[in-house]
């Protein structure tokens, strides 16, 4: 596994290391001492793990996640927000606590290593993004969701607004520049406004005019620009 | 063989010394009593000496008394404490027994005076129940102002208990998290550099005991709480390394000042947080302390903005607000400002102790 050490306190970023020291599967690939730091250093797709400090200088440990496109794991580690970690309603590996105890992060480990050894071999077969995480955040909450659980983007103004479960946080980005990043094996460009995850329709009808009507298992429904209708009755061989 | 119930009584207790209201009652109502006495008698034509005198000894001089010796009892006894029936029943019957002895002693004295004619049936009737009414008037009245000033000390008891409680719950703490990266570095320090390790433990133990012990209302002088300041900035050191730059200015005069425990502390620990910690080149955090007339200005800045600020991070300042203002009232203030890069935290307070404006 290779890590990297996040955090703006020499010592802390020392102390992790040396409790990482006695797990001889885990390569430390990099410490980073602020926000900045860290995302320069998470663009190397090579790292599967980072322990990330929470507040640091010119930005937390949560700014740093918002930027990038391609999580690896994560774990946070903080003196004493445990409730700002608990924010978090999906699928955060974990986080520690300082001073960190041994076994905890053991056992932290461990579930790192189960979590990665399946992704490791997807990796290989499948595009790019698709298990991939993403961070995303709505005001005081936060999610790490993989790209393929997201059921729907929706344009709004300059970003788009996903869909999953029962939540609509916002993506600082454009609907085009996700339809660039996703995988178009999984992801559907309907319209103007909407991207659909292909594994989340539950039916297509047709509508007047050769178009189409994308039903969601989510129950949207989301209607397909005559253009895309075309490439829609191509691709599913209708 | 009987066997004797007492009537359980709540404990009793000696009198305490009496208010001014109680002799401005006694003198009042006694006074008022006498005049209508020797009113009703000059009315009636008698003017003899000897009435004047007795009517002033017993109504001037020993109903007063009397009713004293009563208010003495009814603390010994305690029943100020009883339930308002028992607290009634006894208050009639102490009135009754006053009141047949003093018409009693009142129809000895005036078959004493010579040539007096002394009391028809109706007359001594009607002193007696004239006395029945003064004294269950008084004790009425008694009770009413009784009740009144206990209930105004429990207003004044529970306004003291919440501000107290406000006063606990303001009491500056050490921030958690400071705690826990402290604890953190410490762990690495351990193994980095034992002897080090050692000298942060009794810095950061010293720090702890005085924020425990730091009582709500007491002051500690400029100095003590420096001295605190100081290691709390030589664990941030730990932490942040030259990232943090401490500089402090004082005149001659402020180190005897008073300040309330943890106050500079919790402007300091603000100023590293917003100006060192959020900072990733670091910063500057100075302290400056100046006399001004019969007040001390003290000052806590740091580098960089207000901007910064995390945000959580209101919070030891408001609370240093508010404590300033429960300890001090309006005779100290506060300020947070911002210019040139610089964020600026000041107090002014008087220098003298705060805890007599405080008891005032």
């Amino acid at each position: 596994m290779n890590a990297l050490l996040v955090d703006d306190e020499r010592l802390a970023r020392q102390e992790l290391r040396r409790l990482l020291a006695a797990h001889a599967d885990v390569t430390i690939a990099g410490e980073a001492v602020n926000a900045d730091d860290a995302v320069a250093c998470l663009a190397d797709p090579t790292i599967d793990l980072v322990f990330l400090d929470i507040q640091m200088p010119g930005g937390s440990g949560f700014d740093v996640l918002e930027r990038l496109d391609r999580l690896p794991l994560v774990v946070f580690t903080t003196a004493f927000d445990e409730y700002a970690v608990r924010a978090f309603e999906v699928n955060a590996l974990d986080y520690l606590m300082k001073p960190v105890r041994p076994e905890r992060l053991a056992s932290v480990l461990d579930k790192a290593r189960t979590t990665l050894t399946p992704a490791r071999d997807s990796r290989t077969e499948r595009p790019r993004l698709a298990t991939e995480r993403v961070f995303l955040r709505d005001g005081e909450r936060c999610w790490i969701v993989q790209w393929a659980e997201i059921v729907l983007f929706e344009v709004e103004g300059n970003y788009a607004r996903a869909h999953f479960g029962s939540h609509r946080p916002l993506v600082r980005a454009s609907l085009n520049a996700l339809e660039a990043k996703l995988d178009p094996a999984l992801f559907f460009r309907a319209s103007r406004q909407h991207i659909v995850n292909l594994r989340f329709i539950e039916s297509v009808e047709s509508a007047p005019d050769d178009t189409y009507v994308i039903r969601l298992k989510n129950k949207s429904e989301v209607p397909v620009s005559r253009r895309q209708s075309r490439q829609l009755r191509e691709s599913l061989g209708l | 063989m009987s066997v004797m119930i007492q009537m359980k009584n709540p404990p009793g207790e000696p009198p305490p010394p009496p208010g001014r209201l109680y002799w401005i009652c006694q003198a009042a109502g006694w006074g008022s009593f006498v005049l209508y006495t020797l009113g009703f008698y000059l009315v009636f034509g008698i003017v003899r000496w000897e009435v004047v005198l007795s009517i002033i000894v017993i109504d001037g001089v020993l109903c007063p008394a009397l009713t004293h010796a009563l208010r003495s009892l009814m603390y010994r006894r305690g029943w100020l404490k009883l339930p308002p029936r028992s607290r009634l029943l006894r208050a009639l019957a102490a009135a009754l027994v006053l009141a047949i002895g003093v018409s009693a002693l009142v129809l000895v004295v005036a078959l004493l005076i010579p040539g007096n004619e002394g009391f028809d049936r109706v007359g001594g009737v009607w002193m007696f129940v004239t006395f029945l009414w003064a004294f269950g008037g008084w004790l009425m009245i008694y009770f009413a102002l009784h009740a009144r000033r206990q209930r105004d000390a429990r207003e004044l008891e529970l306004t003291l208990d919440s501000r107290n409680a406000q006063l606990d719950m303001l009491r500056a703490q050490v921030n958690p998290h400071f705690l826990f990266n402290c604890l953190n570095s410490l762990r690495a320090l351990i193994a980095e550099n034992p002897e080090r390790a050692a000298a942060m433990v009794t810095s950061l133990s010293d720090l702890l005991r005085y924020s425990l012990q730091s009582d709500r209302t007491h002051t500690v002088s400029l100095a003590e709480e420096l001295a605190i300041v100081d290691e709390y900035v030589s664990l941030e050191r730990v932490r942040f390394e030259d990232r943090l730059r401490f500089e402090r200015t004082l005149d001659p005069g402020t180190l005897e000042g008073r300040v309330p425990p943890m106050l500079v502390q919790t402007l300091v620990e603000n100023a590293v947080k917003h100006g060192v910690a959020d900072l990733p080149q670091g910063g500057v955090v100075r302290v400056r302390a100046a006399v001004n007339g019969r007040n001390m200005t003290i000052s806590v800045s740091n580098s960089g903005t207000m901007r910064h600020a995390y945000h959580e991070g209101g919070h030891g300042l408001r609370n240093t607000m508010a404590r300033l203002r429960l300890l001090y009232d309006h005779h100290a203030s506060f300020s947070l400002t911002d210019a040139s890069g610089e964020t600026v935290a000041m107090v002014t307070l008087p220098l003298e102790p705060a805890h007599e404006r405080a008891a005032g």
